[in-house]
């Protein structure tokens, strides 16, 4: 039972600092098309600033070239 | 491979799963709270799902972690994540707008990616009910 416990119990931690670890890297800088920089996930960029049907360029992250365009 | 090692690899799977994703969402509380509430089908639920769901993928780990309540844990995981899969396939089909509300990494997996993603742990959550059914628990 205590091997069990500690397999299960390192993945819990395991996880438990891979989600802390990634809340705390340093987020992407997005150019809006206003011009106006803000920084997050692509994901939080969406939803604070580009609501609605994806059908036309919101914003381009400054370090990849990468537009938030997920359905036409 | 025995069946216990497979069990236990089987459950350490699960509860990552579980223990990433309910942090990243409660560590990213206010843009998932957001997702949540911008999706067509729960919007009305949302200011309930917000809590429900990263506590019960919690108690649904903390079930997985011991042998005695395993098989719940099993069980849990299954009906979550088969849950959650029809959710993708129905918001993949009907909705117009499709926001996602995952957590961490998984943000990033495109919405045919996460329903093979999800489909994995389906079968893995089925093995595990499947075993553990025969499997005597550790005492």
């Amino acid at each position: 039972m205590k091997k069990t416990l500690s397999l299960a119990f390192f993945a819990a931690l395991c996880a438990a600092g891979s989600a802390f670890a990634g809340k705390m890297k340093a987020d992407t800088q997005w150019m809006l098309n206003d011009d106006t920089i803000v920084t997050g996930t692509s994901t939080t960029v969406k939803i604070l600033y580009c609501p609605g049907p994806n059908n036309v360029q919101c914003a381009v992250s400054l370090d990849g070239n990468v537009t938030i365009i997920r359905k036409t | 491979m025995s069946r216990k090692l497979l069990l236990d690899i089987l459950s350490a799977l699960l509860v990552f799963l579980f223990v990433y994703t309910s942090i990243s969402k409660l560590l990213d509380y206010d843009t998932f709270r957001r997702q949540l509430g911008q999706s067509p089908f729960i919007t009305l639920y949302a200011p309930v799902i917000v809590w429900a769901l990263p506590i019960g993928e919690i108690i649904i780990a903390g079930f997985l972690l011991y042998p005695r309540t395993r098989l719940i844990g099993f069980y849990l995981s299954f009906f979550l994540l088969s849950l959650f899969t029809f959710y993708l396939v129905a918001m993949l089909r009907l909705s117009y707008f499709i926001p996602c509300s995952c957590g961490g990494v998984l943000q990033h997996l495109s919405w045919n990616a996460h329903i093979v993603f999800n489909i994995v742990f389906v079968i893995l959550s089925t093995i595990g009910v499947l075993m553990q059914d025969r499997h005597t628990p550790a005492q």
